[in-house]
């Protein structure tokens, strides 16, 4: 695994509410590139808030956010073009947008990015056929399930070949086989494309399938944990 | 997909509303071609009165409200005809009655002298004799209506007249009214020693322009104008025309955009969590502002060629009221759909700039957060 951290975070705070809430508190927290890292913690810890900063939909208080290579707080940069391009993002909710085919809703981040309309179209084939939707390339997101859904915002999340998959707890209104799907379909295409997957979950099944699991408790890191070493050393004793 | 593609889909995601907003909005469309079509025409007609006769300007009395109403003393005409540098004058005496079905029945009164110089083109008989003041010329329309042709006689205003010719100007007031004797009209409009108007054509080398200033300059009471923007100093109709047009039209459109505000709003406001997603899967807010804008637009241009569509059905409808078709030639110009489709632009961009500029300042998280 290459051990240059592709996403580097420092004192970050973030507060809402003028002040009176204080969602992130003082975090640092470094991702490899490769590393596959789940967030855990109690609701309301700030683990999405953190992944949201990471994605630069959000400013943070202070601190510093750098993401492959991008300071997103100074943002020389565009971030809309980081959003399009460094990072896919998979929320809780599909949030694909239900009058669109799935073919149409990957198509979507790729306004912009250069492509013909044939070329998009043939990139997204492909991105379905990757998560194993090729068959379901028109049909409207209303008519997919809700693995299949997830699937598909999984697929637009990887439209412009990001380095680094943010992922909100992407199984938490699946149930428990179309969860398994959508993880194997995570780890499968981390391993293919070497991506980095930052994770955010409180289901200890989930976590334990990542590298390293950071846990969070009031808006700061509070530990970490290797299962696959912790595993190993486990069988070992 | 192409971007136009999704605009058509986001559009059709709420048919009825968007199919309300665009019926809204072709209304006021059909608004502003149906009366930009009739004031056109009306202009037009003005333009021909102004320079009848192959004229180079028209005298007539100053402050009339309308036209017809004008006195022009046989004294003054005397005395224009005495002018250096003018060639020829044509007193014009304008009675307006009804005869047939048509109530806008036009007569213009001229010497028989002065009719063959204007010479209206003569289908059939020949030209009013010098005196004969029983002789008149029908117009092709007129003499349809009331079913006569040469030898014929005819009653206008109570009086008997024999037609001696049929013509055919292309004039729609002219071929639906009569050429008279000059001492006839001047009798049947009560009139006797006045003119309505007074038609000037310079001699050759001398400036009509200057003609025209010193007939302003000499006579008080008197106007002297050539041009259809000069046309209110003697006739107020194209100015409240104009104005009633302009009032129709603003409030036409005025609520034809509310509509288009309110699909736009609606449309903006329910789709705030996927303009989220939008942002946050790399869209800038001048494309998402590009996406609102151009649905507005394809709504109002789609509006667009819906009213002007039906502003020329309307029209043509107006028309089959046999009163109007005799009075009114309406003219398609260009400049009318042009304006329709201007409307149509500021209505759109208008309509969707609120709805545009609060979709582009939040935050992608605002927006993914909004229920």
């Amino acid at each position: 695994m290459n051990e240059e951290p592709i996403v580097a975070i420092h004192a970050l705070v973030k507060e809402f509410e003028e002040g009176r809430l204080r969602a992130l508190d003082g975090v640092e927290l470094e991702v490899r590139k490769g590393e596959f890292v789940a967030i855990v913690g109690p609701s309301g810890c700030g683990k999405s808030t953190l992944l949201h900063l990471i994605a630069a939909l959000d400013r943070p208080t202070s601190g510093t956010v750098t993401v492959a290579g991008h300071n997103l707080v100074t943002a020389r940069i565009s971030l809309n073009h980081f959003r399009a391009r460094d990072v896919g993002i998979v929320f809780q909710l599909d949030n694909l947008l239900p009058t669109l085919s799935a073919s149409e809703n990957i198509q979507i981040p790729m306004f912009g990015q250069g492509l013909t309309g044939p070329e998009r179209h043939r990139r997204a084939e492909e991105l379905l056929a990757l998560v194993g939707l090729g068959d379901r390339v028109h049909y409207r997101a209303n008519q997919l399930s809700g693995g299949e859904r997830q699937r598909v915002a999984i697929a637009r999340a990887l439209a412009n070949n990001p380095a680094i998959l943010l992922a909100d707890e992407p199984t938490g209104r699946l149930d428990t086989a179309s969860g398994k799907r959508v993880l194997d379909l995570i780890a499968s295409i981390r391993a293919e494309r070497g991506l980095t997957v930052i994770l955010v979950t409180h289901d200890p099944g989930v976590a334990g399938r990542a590298d390293r699991i950071v846990r969070m408790v009031d808006g700061r890191v509070v530990g970490e944990e290797f299962p696959a070493r912790e595993g190993i050393a486990a069988a070992n004793a | 997909m192409s971007f136009l593609n999704l605009i058509v889909k986001n559009l059709l995601r709420q048919p009825v509303r968007a199919g309300l907003a665009l019926v809204g909005i072709s209304i006021g469309i059909t608004t502003v071609v149906a009366l930009g079509v009739i004031t056109a025409g009306f202009k037009s007609s003005v333009s021909d009165i102004l320079l009848f006769g192959d004229s180079d300007f028209m005298v007539a009395q100053q402050g009339t409200a309308d036209l017809s109403f004008s006195t022009v003393n046989e004294t003054d005409w005397e005395t224009l005809k005495t002018y250096p540098g003018v060639e020829r004058t044509i007193g014009t005496m304008f009675h307006i009655t009804k005869a047939g079905s048509n109530p806008f029945f036009y007569v213009l009164g001229l010497r028989a002298s002065d009719m063959v110089i204007v010479a209206p083109p003569i289908k059939a008989g020949t030209f009013p004799r010098e005196g004969a003041d029983d002789e008149i010329l029908l117009g092709d329309g007129g003499a349809r209506d009331l079913h006569v042709g040469v030898g014929d006689t005819v009653e206008i205003s109570g009086r008997t007249f024999r037609v001696v010719g049929i013509y055919h100007t292309g004039r729609i007031f002219e071929d639906n009214g009569a050429y008279a004797p000059l001492k006839a009209t001047q009798e049947l409009a009560a009139k006797p020693g006045f003119l309505s108007v007074v038609y000037v054509k310079a001699a050759p080398g001398a400036d009509a322009k200057e003609l025209k200033a010193a007939v302003n300059r000499d006579f008080k009471n008197l106007v002297a104008i050539s041009e259809v923007s000069e046309f209110g100093e003697v006739d107020q109709g194209i100015e409240l025309l104009d104005a009633a047009n302009l009032a129709i039209s603003l409030l036409a459109v005025g609520i034809g955009a509310i509509g288009v505000m309110n699909t736009m709003v609606m449309s903006v406001f329910e789709r705030t969590r996927e303009i989220g997603i939008l942002r946050a899967v790399g869209w800038s807010g001048a494309r998402v502002m590009r996406m609102i804008m151009t649905e507005s637009l394809m709504l109002c241009v789609v509006a667009a060629g819906v009213g002007a569509g039906l502003g020329v059905l309307f029209t043509r409808l107006v028309l089959l009221v046999p009163a109007i078709s005799k009075l009114l030639e309406p003219q398609y110009s260009l400049d009318v759909f042009v304006r329709a489709v201007v409307v149509a632009v500021v209505v759109a961009v208008v309509g969707a700039a609120y709805p545009a500029y609060r979709a582009v300042r939040l935050t992608p998280m605002a927006a993914l957060r909004y229920e």
